[in-house]
């Protein structure tokens, strides 16, 4: 489902202007990062494709939906959100009960439910405990349930707010896994992520903001070889990137194949001198 | 990026740039005042008459009686309907059915709303233009222990800060379909979904918080370092005085009232 951000601005009643007039189109099936510093303005854009925000200015289109429209809780069979406080969101007794609220309010049938709520927990290891208490899982379970909980919603936008905080590399390869089956099911996702390396793994397109503002939009590769835009947001690139640059390799890399193939070609040139 | 969990609003003007213990203690007053007064007239009078002036003197007029009336009109509908019918009484006003609507009863939740007001006024107005670490620092440099003044103030924020961690609980759940908007019913329903998180959450926030404190030398005995200047003034010293003296005399006056034979 495409996301349309036409012009939107906010500004918080504190007078901070949080977004300034961004346009920005997201194609059904993309995956991108959002990436820019602390108030930035990511979070807060981003709490407009499901309306919990509603633009001052321009506006919001789900699909053919407008975000002024519809309230949030339509726009939850849309855009699943995952919030960065797992402990903001978590209320059930059970884990099972947990995943299944959102289905739930989205009117799915009984059988429904139940599927959807063994296909969100399995995949993040949760399965075996879906009759435990949520308060009793340790602090990355508890964001992996909240991931469960949104992906159990089915939703054709999902949205990750910072997905990787707390995680540990067994969490980060689960997350990858989850993320490569959204993108087998053609969902689009949003990454917002301060783990650039995360970031440049996961997505094929890399949106940066700084000051409410888009500075640059385009591939990874594009994006993360603009050292001057990446200190312009305050964000440092991948650190493959920043390594390459610091042994002047010819090509900027971008992942570890990149890398990998830049770095043959200098030894190449360089045996051959 | 959200605003911080405060309700501080800065301005150059009003009691804003005042020591805050001079709003500390005209806040107490202000209290003392509602308390001892009887009759619910005067007590909207001390309402509409000096917290809305000094709202407005503050630049915060708008916030100060969103929130007021926000606050008070659930407990304004209740009181006024539960005491009508029920607080004891002869003067009728209407009846319904077996239950007679009394004077007395309308009186009684016209006093309490009214004073239910005035202390809500009064602590927004500190709320709304105090630092809550200037007040911490005031209280300690005047002798309290830093235990009791932190206690103070984090009792002072948690309106703020409930208000702040419900609203992005709020979004967490309706971000998953969960209907608030609507119906009475559906609205309390939808507190249901509210209060395990916020509980948990704040459960979670002074554990780990008393910890931290403790682990940066919270509860270690000696003075303190302060960072901010408060400015003070032989002005705002009668001021506290005479604010004191009024307080106690309203309360002595009150009490005297009470105990006096009929």
């Amino acid at each position: 489902m495409k996301v349309t951000v036409d012009g939107v601005s906010f500004v918080y009643p504190n007078g901070i202007r949080a977004v300034d007039r961004v346009r920005l189109d997201v194609p059904a099936g993309q995956r991108i990062g959002w990436i820019g510093a602390n108030g930035a303005g990511k979070s807060t854009l981003a709490r407009h494709l499901n309306g919990l925000l509603r633009p001052q200015h321009g506006r919001v289109l789900v699909g053919d939906w407008d975000t002024r429209e519809h309230p949030t809780s339509e726009f939850a069979a849309r855009v699943g959100y995952v919030f960065q406080n797992p402990d903001e969101q978590l209320f059930a007794r059970t884990l099972w009960e947990e995943v299944a609220f959102g289905p739930r309010n989205l009117g799915r049938s009984a059988a429904e439910v139940r599927i959807a709520v063994a296909a969100a927990l399995e995949p993040l290891g949760l399965g075996g405990l879906a009759t435990a208490h949520p308060y009793d899982l340790r602090p990355a379970q508890r964001r992996d349930l909240c991931l469960a909980s949104v992906l159990a919603m089915a939703t054709p936008v999902l949205i990750l707010d910072e997905p990787t905080t707390g995680q540990d590399s067994r969490g980060i390869q689960r997350l990858t896994q989850v993320l490569e089956s959204l993108r087998e099911l053609r969902r689009t996702v949003i990454l917002i992520s301060h783990d650039i390396d995360f970031c440049a793994d996961q997505v094929e397109r890399v949106v940066v903001f700084a000051a409410g503002h888009v500075l640059i939009d385009d591939r990874p590769d594009q994006v993360f070889s603009r050292s001057d835009v990446l200190e312009q947001a305050r964000v440092d690139g991948p650190q493959l990137v920043r390594l390459a640059r610091a042994l002047e390799l010819p090509a900027l890399p971008w992942d570890v194949e990149g890398f990998v193939d830049s770095w043959a070609a200098i030894r190449t040139l360089r045996t051959r001198r | 990026m959200s605003p911080a969990p405060s309700l501080y609003l800065p301005q150059p003007t009003g009691l804003q740039p005042l020591h805050p213990l001079t709003k500390l203690v005209l806040t107490l007053t202000v209290l003392s005042g509602a308390i001892s007064l009887a009759d619910p007239r005067y007590v909207f009078a001390t309402y509409g008459l000096i917290l809305v002036p000094l709202a407005g003197w503050s630049r915060i007029l708008g916030p100060f009686l969103r929130y007021s009336f926000r606050a008070l009109a659930p407990f304004l509908l209740s009181l006024v309907i539960i005491q009508g019918f029920f607080y004891p009484g002869e003067l009728v006003i209407f009846s319904l059915g077996p239950f007679h609507y009394k004077a007395e009863g309308l009186g009684f939740a016209l006093l309490f709303s009214g004073r239910l007001l005035v202390g809500l006024g009064a602590s927004l107005l500190l709320l709304l233009t105090t630092r809550m670490d200037h007040l911490m620092q005031a209280l300690t440099q005047r002798g309290l222990s830093a235990q009791i003044a932190y206690i103070v103030v984090t009792t002072l924020q948690i309106i703020p800060r409930f208000q702040s961690r419900g609203e992005a609980i709020f979004d967490a759940q309706r971000a998953r379909g969960l209907k608030t908007e609507g119906s009475l019913l559906r609205r309390a329903r939808a507190l249901f979904f509210l209060v395990p998180p916020l509980l948990f959450s704040s459960l979670m926030e002074t554990d780990a918080r008393a910890v931290a404190l403790e682990a940066r030398g919270f509860g270690k005995p000696g003075p303190k370092t302060s960072w901010a200047v408060l400015t003070d003034s032989g002005g705002q010293r009668i001021v506290r005085a005479l604010c004191a003296v009024a307080a106690l005399a309203m309360i002595g006056i009150r009490l005297a009232a009470v105990a006096r034979p009929r």
